[in-house]
């Protein structure tokens, strides 16, 4: 089973855009922006939450994606997911995603209601390409 | 069981709990100074270690004992720890141990939180170390008392 973990700090919208980027690859920006907004409606009470933690898909059997949104650094979270992940055994991988992009500063402060620009874009699409390439190499170990 | 002691830098109260539980160091009586400065991971991880789980030794039972700093965060690392475990548990074949997690935090008196700044956040460890480990040895009675707590009754501090 691989638990695949979509993080991101303040705000659920850019671990929500890489786990949809991730669900369907084709997706156009903006129905992904629609898709998110939706979801987040339909699953969270406010955006204001500090932390929460929801499975999002199964994309196959034994691969879950799971959204994550904390208030603590995201290092912080990895290390500790990593840290689980040695000690939960073989049967269960955890593979935590960090959406931590520089382009992301701008959108902290205007908010997240024009969705993503091109930077964020980018930088989802090489993230959820990342956690690809890492799934196929936990699978053929 | 996996048994993690937690606190705020994962190097002062959560060490010297786990070695309580561990039996390195006494049940009847406090520690000499000595005896907590020789503790292997006490006043020695730094910022960037925290939220690392640090495997301490094996109880008398076979359980694993970790040490884990989670800065001002621990509530939050302990519904994440419990969320993912849930869902883990959900998948079929899997088997996911129990973990406990015993809280240290609110057992660091103020000594040992002026002397663990001093000493692992400004670096001065010359000053801090001795004042956190005396602070330590005033918070022991508490901390001793925490650890029986889990040894008669885990449930409490096991994650669901």
């Amino acid at each position: 089973m691989i638990i695949i973990v979509y993080c991101s700090r303040g705000s659920v919208f850019p671990a929500l855009l890489a786990a949809i980027s991730h669900c369907s690859p084709g997706l156009s920006p903006g129905r992904a922006w629609e898709e998110a907004k939706t979801w987040a409606g339909a699953n969270l009470t406010t955006e204001g939450e500090p932390f929460v933690f929801k499975p999002y898909a199964q994309t196959s059997p034994g691969e879950i994606i799971c959204i994550l949104k904390v208030a603590f650094p995201l290092p912080l979270l990895k290390r500790t997911l990593q840290g689980l992940d040695g000690l939960i055994g073989n049967s269960c991988s955890l593979l935590p995603a960090l959406c931590r992009f520089p382009c992301m500063a701008g959108r902290w402060r205007r908010g997240w209601g024009a969705g993503p620009g091109k930077a964020c874009q980018r930088e989802i699409a090489a993230l959820v390409d990342r956690t690809l390439l890492q799934v196929e190499l936990i699978k053929r170990q | 069981m996996i048994i993690v002691f937690q606190c705020f830098g994962g190097t002062h109260t959560s060490v010297v709990a786990a070695s309580i539980y561990l039996g390195r160091l006494p049940r009847t009586g406090r520690p000499a100074l000595e005896q907590i400065l020789a503790l292997p991971y006490f006043d020695r991880n730094d910022a960037a270690s925290v939220g690392s789980l640090f495997f301490d030794g094996f109880d008398c039972r076979g359980n694993i004992v970790c040490i884990l700093g989670s800065g001002g965060w621990g509530s939050q690392i302990r519904n994440l720890l419990a969320s993912v475990l849930e869902l883990a548990r959900d998948g079929e074949s899997v088997v996911v141990p129990e973990v406990a997690v015993i809280d240290c935090l609110p057992e660091a008196g103020p000594a040992v939180r002026v002397g663990g700044f001093i000493s692992r956040r400004l670096g001065f460890t010359a000053l801090g170390r001795p004042l956190v480990s005396r602070g330590i040895i005033g918070s022991y009675p508490r901390l001793l008392k925490l650890v029986q707590r889990f040894e008669s009754d885990p449930a409490p501090f096991l994650l669901k």
